[in-house]
């Protein structure tokens, strides 16, 4: 764990040193926000203040969005052929809240939350996930209303939750797809199906597509593995890498 | 009386913060939002209207907070953990005992 500590130490001052305005926050929500009554693939979240659930007792906050950002990637998202949903008031779960604790613990950055469905399918292949994050950087380019943007991927790797094999973490699994990850192997990635991931890294492993989408915005450059811890007491398959920016 | 109704009786019951909160067992906070979903107030307000139909053994799967049972009815198993930290059920715990 003491690892896995001093990586989000050594991100949140990378985060602090590149002096970003915004902050895009890639997750995936846990049946807190959307239902079946309405579960859009994407959404990105308007709204100039952001809801917590505070759920697992973590205590509910207020972080500030930043709507001029959201809507402006929005609508070029939209209009680039990203049929992306727009949230005013999009409560965020553990899946954006617990990286901001790390990341942001003073609620320095305003954030924009975009939800990438992970586990009620149908859902978004992994190369349609690298693909809105090519979007999304060409959208970040084009509006000009905030400068410096910093893009966040939260989820996996390997955990299983609420089924029988709960507490399972497969390091084989989730070292298999770092080293995927560190070296781009888009091709190889964008392979990866839905059986393979539930299979070898558990249903979590769908929030996978977040890292997708932050390694298309990056240029696919390739990234740094700070930590890699399975970690019992998360019950998940840890890791934080820092993507290279083309 | 489907597994969509269920889900989503199961879905509001784990999201409804106080009131969830206040309620310690499912068969109270399962009656509270039966019995807001058929409010008249609520039929005033068509954009937030909320129409449950449970039949007695999904209603009882709820009540009881059977959980093993929920899994084996299909219920996905994310709806299930977050209904399990709302009122404070183990279900791995309750998944053993079942066999699972």
């Amino acid at each position: 764990m003491d690892r896995v500590y001093a990586a989000w130490s050594e991100l949140r001052t990378s985060l602090q040193e590149a002096e970003p305005d915004a902050l895009i926050v890639i997750g995936t929500d846990h049946f807190q926000t959307f239902s079946y009554d309405l579960m859009p693939v994407f959404t990105i979240g308007r709204g100039a203040e952001l809801r917590t659930w505070g759920e697992f007792g973590s205590g509910t906050k207020r972080l500030r969005g930043m709507p001029e950002l959201a809507d402006a990637l929005h609508a070029d998202l939209v209009h680039s052929g990203f049929d992306v949903a727009g949230s005013a008031d999009m409560r965020l779960d553990h899946a954006y809240s617990c990286p901001l604790a790390f990341l942001t613990p003073d609620d320095s950055l305003p954030v924009v939350p975009l939800s990438v469905v992970a586990f009620v399918p149908p859902l978004p292949p992994l190369a349609r996930c690298r693909a809105l994050g090519i979007a999304l950087r060409r959208a970040i380019e084009r509006q000009d209303g905030v400068g410096r943007v910093a893009i966040v991927g939260t989820g996996g790797i390997s955990h299983w939750v609420g089924v029988p094999e709960t507490g399972r973490i497969n390091p084989e699994f989730d070292r298999h797809f770092l080293e995927l990850f560190e070296r781009s192997d888009v091709e190889a990635l964008d392979s990866l199906s839905d059986d393979t991931l539930v299979r070898d890294g558990g249903p979590g492993a769908g929030e996978l597509r977040s890292w997708l989408v932050v390694l298309g915005a990056a240029g696919s450059m390739g990234a740094r593995r700070l930590a890699y811890e399975p970690v019992d007491a998360w019950i998940t398959g840890t890791s934080l890498v820092e993507v290279a920016v083309a | 009386m489907s597994l969509l109704d269920l889900q989503r009786a199961i879905y509001h019951l784990s999201t409804a913060g106080e009131q969830a909160g206040q309620a310690t067992d499912p068969a109270t906070a399962l009656s509270r939002l039966i019995e807001l979903s058929r409010s008249e107030v609520l039929a005033e307000l068509p954009a937030i209207q909320l129409q449950l139909e449970l039949d007695p053994h999904e209603s009882e799967l709820i009540e009881r907070g059977d959980v093993a049972g929920m899994y084996r009815y299909g219920v996905h198993p994310n709806l299930i953990r977050n209904f399990a930290g709302v009122f404070g059920i183990d279900y791995l715990a309750c998944y053993r005992e079942a066999g699972l």
